[in-house]
This record gives structure tokens, C-alpha cells and sequence, in this order.
């Protein structure tokens, strides 16, 4: 399904330009490679061991999840690459990061600050526990893996038509 | 010739952003066994929390040092509604699907 992601996104942003825009259309070879890229995402994955796959079996739930994650990385896309019309891209990245963590924080913390009025059981924040192993994961993680990744995706979307971009 | 300068730096500009793209998405790739690692230790909201929260840490003195372009509220709300339907979501739907999904379809 992740595997689909290129398609969606050409399909997506030719959808959505701006009308008589022709920067986001792709041609035939573009929709060739595009698809060549998904079937060759779905035979890796078909073509893998299924040996742990007991472990957690596929259920309704993940999948509408991996879904779900699709249509917003869709609209995040979409929505950065208008915003960097008169933005720069390091201040889109910093911005949504930013706005993204508070409402992940809300989402993450509001459970256990409201605990005691909702007596439910919700498992406390770790960190004197936490190990420096996962620290240094954590911090590559982020900085590495989420805010330079942000960055430079938000800047190449800028810079070239975000159908092709997908690819990438 | 004016033309060919012009032509030359977009294509360059180009190549540039499809490199940014391809960079991006190797570094996306590796944040899966970096996640991995912290998810030996902790929920999966407390490791993407943390994550976001070592993300803003490089991008908290960009914010602060471009705080008066996002000055007009449109600009401020269509990032939030950025960030509401992209970010955090995909991530954790990402990470859930570590749970939910098929092992052997999760990335390692």
C-alpha cells in the first residue's frame, strides 16, 4: 500500500493544480515508470518471508491506519508545496514540525494528564529509565530522520513538480 | 545567452531538488531501525513524541529567527492544518503499522 505512494501522489497533485497548469501532468512514460515503481513495491513485499507474520497477523485496523497515513502524507504534500509559494521551505519545515509536536504532545500527554479525573490506566511518560542507546536513537531519529528529512523533501518539492518527486 | 544561463540553472536547480528528494527519502528509510531501537524502551507515542521533540530542537531557532514572516494568521493556520493532517499522523500511523500491519511488509 505504501508501495502506492508515487501513483497517489501523481494522481493527486495532477488533480489538484492550479487550473491550466501543466507542470504537474505527467506523460505516458512517467505513468509507465510510476506504475513499474509500485508493481516493484508489491513484489518485494509479496515476495517475502511469511514466516513472522504469526506474530501480528494483518489486520482491518493497520490497514485502514496505513491508509489513513497515505491521504494525510497526500494532503501534507500537497498542502506544503502551496504554502511554499510564498514561503521558504525552511520555514514551512520549522513551522509544521513545530505545530505537528504540539499536537502530538497533546495527543501523547492529554491521556495522562487526565488520568486522575478519568481514573484510567495509562502507562507514564519513560525517561529516567530510558537508556542512552535509545536517547542517541531518539536524537538521530529526529534530528536526522524527521527535521533534515522535512527539510530537504520540502525543498525539492519546491524545485521540481511534486508527481515526479514521489519517485524520488 | 542570457536564455542558456537561465536554462542551465533551472535544470541544475532541478537535478538539485530530485537529489533532496532522493536524500530524504534514504534518511526517512534509516529512521525506521533508529525507531526500532527506541521502541525496545517505550510505547510507540512516547518514541514518535520524543522524535518530534528532538526534531524541534533543530528547527526551534529557525522558527524563532523567521517568526515575523509567519506573521499574517492565514500563513499560521495553513501550517497548522498542514501539520494536523501530515506529520504527527503519518508518523504514527507509520509506526503503528509495526503492530498492526504484516511483519514481513514492515520495512527493517
Amino acid at each position: 500500500m505504501v508501495g502506492a505512494m508515487p501513483v497517489l501522489l501523481a494522481a493527486a497533485a495532477a488533480l489538484f493544480a492550479p487550473k491550466g497548469s501543466k507542470e504537474e501532468r505527467l506523460d505516458l512514460f512517467g505513468w509507465l515508470a510510476l506504475s513499474a515503481s509500485t508493481v516493484g513495491a508489491a513484489l518485494i513485499v509479496l515476495g517475502g518471508s511469511r514466516e513472522t507474520a504469526a506474530l501480528g497477523g494483518p489486520t482491518l485496523t493497520g490497514d485502514l491506519m496505513i491508509l489513513a497515513s497515505l491521504v494525510t502524507s497526500l494532503a501534507w504534500i500537497l498542502l506544503s508545496k502551496k504554502l511554499m509559494q510564498t514561503h521558504s521551505p525552511l520555514v514551512v519545515t520549522a513551522y509544521t514540525i513545530l505545530s505537528g509536536t504540539a499536537m502530538l504532545a497533546v495527543w501523547v500527554l492529554g491521556p495522562q494528564l487526565l488520568a486522575p479525573l478519568t481514573h484510567a490506566v495509562v502507562q507514564p511518560l519513560p525517561f529516567a529509565h530510558v537508556s542512552l542507546t535509545a536517547w542517541v536513537a531518539l536524537a538521530i531519529s529526529g534530528l536526522f530522520c524527521t527535521a533534515t528529512t522535512t527539510l530537504l523533501w520540502n525543498w525539492g518539492i519546491h524545485h521540481v513538480p511534486a508527481s515526479r518527486a514521489g519517485v524520488s | 545567452m542570457e536564455m542558456n544561463a537561465t536554462t542551465n540553472r533551472e535544470r541544475r536547480l532541478a537535478f538539485l531538488g530530485y537529489g533532496a528528494c532522493f536524500v530524504a527519502g534514504c534518511l526517512w528509510g534509516t529512521g525506521f531501525y533508529f525507531g526500532r531501537l527506541a521502541l525496545n524502551e517505550m510505547s510507540v507515542g512516547h518514541m514518535v513524541l520524543y522524535r518530534f521533540l528532538f526534531a524541534c530542537l533543530g528547527m526551534l531557532p529557525v522558527a524563532l529567527v523567521h517568526r515575523a514572516s509567519f506573521g499574517s494568521p492565514p500563513a499560521s493556520c495553513a501550517c497548522c492544518y498542514g501539520a494536523l493532517f501530515s506529520a504527527c499522523p503519518s508518523s504514527f500511523c507509520f509506526s503503528f503499522r509495526d503492530w498492526f500491519a504484516p511483519r514481513s511488509a514492515t520495512p527493517r
